[in-house]
């Protein structure tokens, strides 16, 4: 029964959860979902905790995590899967001093963002259960279109200046021939992974949280530790930025179509819904496309959460709602507006700290010799993925940083390493598995 | 913001902004610089990693362009300093990948999915491949009229708890297909997905090749040996798995049961009739037949129930249709 006191009690851990996660997500390469999964082997092995406070810190963290992976992902350059198209124009930005306003403009989208994810799900939940239904049967095709459209909307980024057409040809079908070497082999690992049991049993509730953390941060951390890049110069901030209405309006519906596309099509993530919405709202412009990067994330991680509140329905998406139905499955409206107003308060209150923050790490930013944090970065998550997952884990984050390195080295996309969910996905759906694995000698 | 603090701001932000092209472009004047110095002041040798050294690493120590992550220069072709490092990254990335995919399979297929006792399953467990041994011990089938879909429900229980496995159409077909069909009483191996949703968790089949039963037959009677058996001691017979031979001596509405041999009644399941393939009977009067079931009891006496119409085996036709 929901009373006042359990809806304080909600206000109360959900700012602890905002500031612990704004915390740890400052540790470059380190996925809420890790953290999560550490909170909740504590609540099962040693505290125990009412459902609902458990889901307001889970939302909370999401929110705390939002905010503060655009730090690390701008000025520590270590994305994950949501945000790996964030660091290339924020690096252009750093190089010119304006890392304040590439770390801000993704913060201001997370904002726009899980308010309008709040306002999506209570006002549309409806209409948005109507639609999940409609697509469940089609989620084959959208999921294999998408990876279609993913590969074959990249262009070779070298300029043909070999001297002979065949080397021409060589050199960018290197890059694309490459990329869908990616694609098939972290759909490999997704394969092994999803079609037996490589991880302790016990440990499964965490099962893709090595590959993920190997596949989109272990690479960054790398390449940050042995680059010889320059020192990051002084950045300058500014009560204001620039921007324009048709900015902000491009950017927020660019957002919310990536962001719904990852929220509501399985397997999707928000970082292949956003391939798709950048191309749908014909978006240009670099402040335009932070921001939408910062909505688009916030209504991923948050919308999805927010679903499993609809009441009369079970839609589980992403790993957050996974982690709650392990406890609880919420069936009242009473419940879904107590999560959906910690959002808001949550949201309001982190994005002042973040700003806070954010305003701290750009006057030090330029002192700050990044590849000690990157080192350390690595160290926690091995160290963590150990203690997860044991040897097994460090097995899987090995494989998976190569796998998450080849685009790095071969200069095409990382979003690519999104095959490890949607190939073994696409195969389940398709009634396969036993082919599958009979083939991979997993039956 | 005011007129003047916008100006300024703009003034600010034109100062600021640089893209490549102007880097470029600044790129080539210090080269310039150098190379003027170097000819002016003859005895300072300048060597290209100094050069290196000067410019931001991504351009071409030669001619100055913005490079990037590839090993040669686009335009003049000369070899970027971090070419070695590239092509050794490249080769070792590849190799990881490739033999630790390898190995990967390999130490996955020893054992794709672990045993483990039902009770010990829990939260942390969730979306694990496990196998889990037992006996049926109930069976829930739906389908509905137009059957365009199925839903299977079974529970198994070992001696550490009870959990129900689940199966959907596809499955279902495919087992039906082969009859691999659950039975009460049976003793079963199930791999499957373990999942939770609050307070209901289960195993999800989704392949019917990871159905394995097995079943041990007690007792191999004739029908009225069961009878006279089942009189003296029927402890011993109840919920054991019988073969018994007899003749079909009546069958019932719709073939729901049928008799042996006027003394042992043979019960056709709900479940068991939705599994087969075929629901028609097609057995006679006077047909003798080879029977193997779980032995309840109805009406005092011993009652036989049927799996699967895999079950029923002819040994001779016999008797005239009705």
């Amino acid at each position: 029964m929901i009373t006042f006191q359990i809806v304080l009690l909600c206000l109360a851990i959900s700012l602890a959860g905002l500031l612990i996660s704004l915390f740890f997500s400052l540790i470059p390469g380190l996925h809420i979902y890790s953290i999560l999964g550490l909170v909740v082997l504590l609540i099962i092995e040693r505290i125990s905790l009412e459902p609902l406070l458990f889901s307001a810190l889970t939302v909370s963290m999401l929110i705390g995590y939002c905010f503060g992976s655009s730090i690390s992902a701008v000025y520590f350059q270590t994305p994950d899967d949501s945000s790996v198209f964030m660091v290339f124009p924020s690096q252009k930005f750093m190089d010119e001093g304006r890392g304040y306003e590439a770390v801000i403009l993704p913060g201001f989208g997370t904002v726009v963002g899980a308010i309008l994810s709040c306002l999506l799900i209570i006002f549309l939940g409806d209409a948005l259960v109507r639609f999940t239904d409609l697509i469940t049967e089609h989620s084959l095709w959208i999921i294999a279109t998408g990876m279609v459209f993913v590969w074959m909307s990249e262009w070779p980024k070298d300029p043909a200046r070999q001297k002979t057409a065949m080397k021409k040809l060589g050199v960018a079908w290197l890059q694309l021939g490459m990329g869908l070497f990616v694609i098939i082999a972290a759909g490999i690992l997704g394969i092994i992974m999803f079609f037996s049991q490589v991880i302790p049993v016990n440990r499964s509730f965490q099962g893709l949280g090595a590959a993920f953390v190997g596949l989109f941060a272990m690479p960054s951390l790398i390449q940050n530790v042995l680059s010889s890049k320059e020192e990051i110069p002084k950045q300058n901030f500014g009560k204001t930025f620039e921007g324009t209405t048709g900015e902000l309006l491009q950017g927020a519906a660019a957002g919310v179509i990536g962001g719904s596309i990852g929220m509501l099509i399985p397997a999707l993530t928000a970082g292949v819904g956003n391939s798709f919405s950048r191309h749908a709202v014909a978006q240009a412009g670099d402040r335009s496309f932070m921001f939408s990067q910062g909505v688009s994330r916030a209504i991923y991680y948050l919308g999805a959460v927010l679903l499993l509140f609809i009441p009369g329905v079970t839609i589980r998406r992403g790993g957050a709602a996974l982690f709650i139905t392990l406890f609880y499955v919420p069936k009242t409206q009473g419940e879904l507006l107590i999560i959906a107003a910690t959002i808001i308060i949550v949201t309001i209150i982190g994005w002042f700290v973040f700003v806070t923050l954010t305003k701290g790490f750009t006057k030090i930013i330029h002192k700050i010799n990044t590849r000690f944090i990157s080192a350390f970065g690595f160290i926690f998550m091995i160290g963590l993925t150990y203690f997860m997952l044991g040897v097994e884990g460090i097995l899987i984050i090995s494989i998976a940083t190569a796998i998450g390195s080849l685009p790095i080295l071969f200069n095409t996309r990382r979003v690519y390493c999104i095959s490890v969910i949607t190939t073994p996905i696409m195969i389940s759906m398709a009634g396969l598995t036993g082919v599958i694995s009979n083939f991979f000698g997993l039956a | 913001m005011t007129e003047e603090s916008k100006i300024s701001s703009e003034n600010d932000q034109g100062n600021l902004k640089m893209d490549n092209k102007t880097k470029n472009d600044q790129n080539h004047l210090e080269m310039d610089k150098m190379i003027t110095k170097s000819d002016q002041t003859s005895s300072i040798n300048i060597s290209k990693s100094q050069i290196n050294k000067k410019l931001h690493p991504g351009f071409c120590a030669k001619c100055g362009s913005y490079v990037g992550g590839f090993p040669k220069c686009h335009w003049c072709h000369s070899t970027m300093p971090h070419a070695p490092q590239l092509r050794l990254g490249r080769f070792l990335a590849l190799m990881i990948t490739i033999g630790g995919l390898i190995l990967m399979g390999m130490y996955a297929s020893i054992e794709p999915a672990p045993t483990v006792n039902i009770g010990a399953l829990g939260p942390t467990f969730s979306n694990g491949n496990l196998i889990i041994e037992g006996e049926i011990t109930n069976i829930d089938y739906f389908e509905p009229a137009d059957r365009s879909w199925k839903s299977l429900r079974f529970t198994v229980t070992d001696s550490t708890g009870s959990i129900e496995v689940k199966a959907y159409t596809e499955t279902i077909n495919e087992m039906i297909q082969t009859q691999n069909t659950p039975a009460l009483g049976e003793e079963c191996s199930v791999r499957g997905s373990y999942y939770i949703r609050g307070e209901e968790q289960y195993i999800l089949l989704d392949n019917c090749d990871y159905f394995i039963t097995s079943r041990e037959i007690s007792f191999h009677l004739t029908s009225d040996e069961l009878l006279n058996s089942y009189a003296l001691s029927p402890n011993s017979y109840l919920g054991e798995w019988a073969q018994i031979n007899g003749t079909i001596t009546y069958i019932g509405t719709n073939g729901y049961y049928f008799d042996l041999d006027n003394s042992i009644r043979i019960y056709f399941p709900e479940y068991a009739r939705a599994f087969s393939s075929d629901s028609t009977f097609t057995y006679i009067e006077g047909d003798v037949v080879s029977i193997e079931g779980i032995i309840h009891e109805y009406d005092n006496k011993p009652e036989l129930h049927l799996a699967r119409t895999g079950d029923i085996n002819y040994i001779s036709h016999g008797g005239e249709s009705i």
